[in-house]
């Protein structure tokens, strides 16, 4: 699903964020990514999601490198990829619905598909009758609830998590994860970027850890 | 609602400009041109030549009406309104020629064909002068030409004006919704899906602020058309003001769309290149 070939990225003034990593996740596989903060976590999701270039490697996502396709093509790549972040990213100004429906709308879906979809996917985080509510009056694991939600809602092969838990207490960091496990029990290939190593640990599986840009262990 | 108003007011200043030129125009037309031409015959001309010529004049399709003013006639009238009677008599001999006044027929009543009429005039045998007082009309023409080229100038001037009003409103709108723009972006929507609805504001600025400049001259002629009529009573003309044609109001309309599209278009495409660069 994944394949990262000698990527290296090199910021604007010299400082090496990433150097000559190389991994590769296989469909359906579920991974974490730790490290300290600066160690090139958040780089590499930018990398995968396209926000950024690298400057050397490819970054090859279902057979496809990403790295180097046109502009054009870069918001169907990121189609492929449901992405969560500490922040959530809402738009407070919308509806529960009106955010998870986000990425059907722009997809191109009709009203009854994009209904039909959006009412599953809030089923499956347990929002189900909150669709009517601005994400404002709802919880923090809510939130982070509603972020899964609009991440799954279009079915992508990959879901890619910037620290999910971050805010959370440990009791909704585990819910979280469970509903983690559940979309990669039905296939889906999952990056989750964290630094509870505890969590991690608990958790049993494979684990990526980057230090000052290098990809230091990779236990399986 | 700002943003339309000002398009609206500035489109309002060429395009009333404009509409302003053609009512002179078409007033100039109007213009009865007092243009009874004046043929002057030369000395030697007998009053049976004279009266020949005036008849084969009438019978031109280009002229409406020849009169033969006779040499006699012309200096018993001179005699008595001029108040140099005395001096007249001591002449002994009439120094004035046969004069032919010419109306033109009604198609005549251009500029361009009375001039093509006068130099015809002017090819006859036993003319001496042809007059006719047409400068004033030129002078007219030419200031109007003149005024056109300017029209066209603030017309472009006025036209970025918009482009920079659209650009500057949208700007506005996009910082306003930069989180929504990056949220999009991030869930895969292509640069026209975010484009789409910041290009709809701009038609829609275009198209009302268009709509409003044609409302604000017309509005301007109405007020304006009551006492230009009684004015023009006061010289037995007819003479009103014309609105806006309904073809010129679309295609400034069209215009302030193109305008409100192009300037958002600008914006928000390169807003969108430094997001992705």
């Amino acid at each position: 699903m994944l394949q990262l070939l000698n990527v290296s990225k090199r910021y604007h003034g010299g400082a090496d964020a990433l150097k000559n990593v190389s991994f590769e996740l296989q469909n359906g596989e579920m991974a974490f990514l730790t490290g300290h903060s600066g160690a090139g976590k958040s780089t590499l999701l930018k990398l995968i999601a396209v926000l950024e270039r690298s400057t050397q490697g490819q970054v090859m996502l279902d057979n496809q490198n990403i790295g180097r396709i046109s502009q054009r093509l870069v918001p169907y790549a990121r189609r492929k990829i449901g992405m969560i972040f500490q922040d959530h990213r809402l738009l407070h100004d919308h509806t529960v619905f009106d955010n998870v429906a986000l990425p059907l709308i722009i997809a191109g879906f009709d009203r009854h598909e994009i209904k039909r979809r959006v009412r599953a996917s809030l089923d499956k985080v347990g929002l189900l009758g909150k669709e009517q509510r601005y994400p404002i009056t709802l919880s923090g694991g809510e939130q982070q609830r509603i972020g899964i939600a609009r991440a799954v809602v279009n079915r992508p092969p990959m879901i890619l998590a910037d620290e999910p838990t971050g805010n959370l207490d440990p009791e909704l960091s585990a819910e979280i994860m469970g509903l983690f496990e559940q979309f990669n029990q039905v296939g889906v290939t999952v990056l989750i970027a964290s630094h509870d190593i505890s969590l991690i640990q608990r958790m049993g599986y494979r684990t990526l850890e980057l230090s000052q840009g290098e990809l230091v262990n990779n236990r399986g | 609602m700002m943003t339309v108003a000002v398009i609206a007011i500035t489109l309002s200043l060429p395009s009333g400009l404009l509409v302003s030129i053609n009512n002179l125009h078409s007033l100039s037309g109007q213009i009865d041109l007092n243009n009874n031409i004046s043929l002057f015959l030369k000395n030697n001309v007998t009053l049976g030549e004279a009266d020949a010529l005036a008849e084969s004049l009438q019978a031109d399709s280009k002229i409406h009406h020849a009169l033969l003013i006779n040499k006699q006639q012309a200096l018993d009238e001179f005699r008595q309104y001029s108040g140099f009677g005395s001096a007249i008599s001591s002449l002994g001999k009439n120094p004035l020629p046969h004069v032919i006044q010419i109306t033109p027929s009604e198609t005549f009543n251009n500029p361009m064909a009375l001039e093509s009429l006068v130099n015809e005039l002017k090819q006859r045998q036993n003319i001496q002068l042809v007059q006719m007082d047409m400068g004033w009309l030129e002078r007219l023409n030419g200031i109007l030409s003149i005024a056109q080229r300017g029209v066209s100038l603030i017309t472009i001037l006025l036209g970025f004006a918009v482009l920079l009003i659209v650009s500057n409103t949208i700007r506005l709108e996009l910082q306003n919704r930069r989180d929504e723009i990056d949220i999009t972006r991030l869930v895969g929507a292509t640069r026209s899906f975010i484009m789409r609805p910041f290009i709809y504001s701009g038609f829609w600025y275009g198209l009302l602020g268009g709509i409003f400049a044609c409302l604000l001259v017309n509005l301007s002629v109405l007020l304006i058309d009551g006492p230009t009529s009684s004015l023009a009573s006061l010289y037995n003309s007819s003479f009103s003001l014309q609105l806006m044609p309904l073809s010129h109001a679309l295609l400034w309309i069209l215009f302030s769309i193109l305008l409100g599209i192009v300037g958002s278009w600008v914006v928000v495409s390169r807003y969108l290149s430094e997001l992705e660069s």
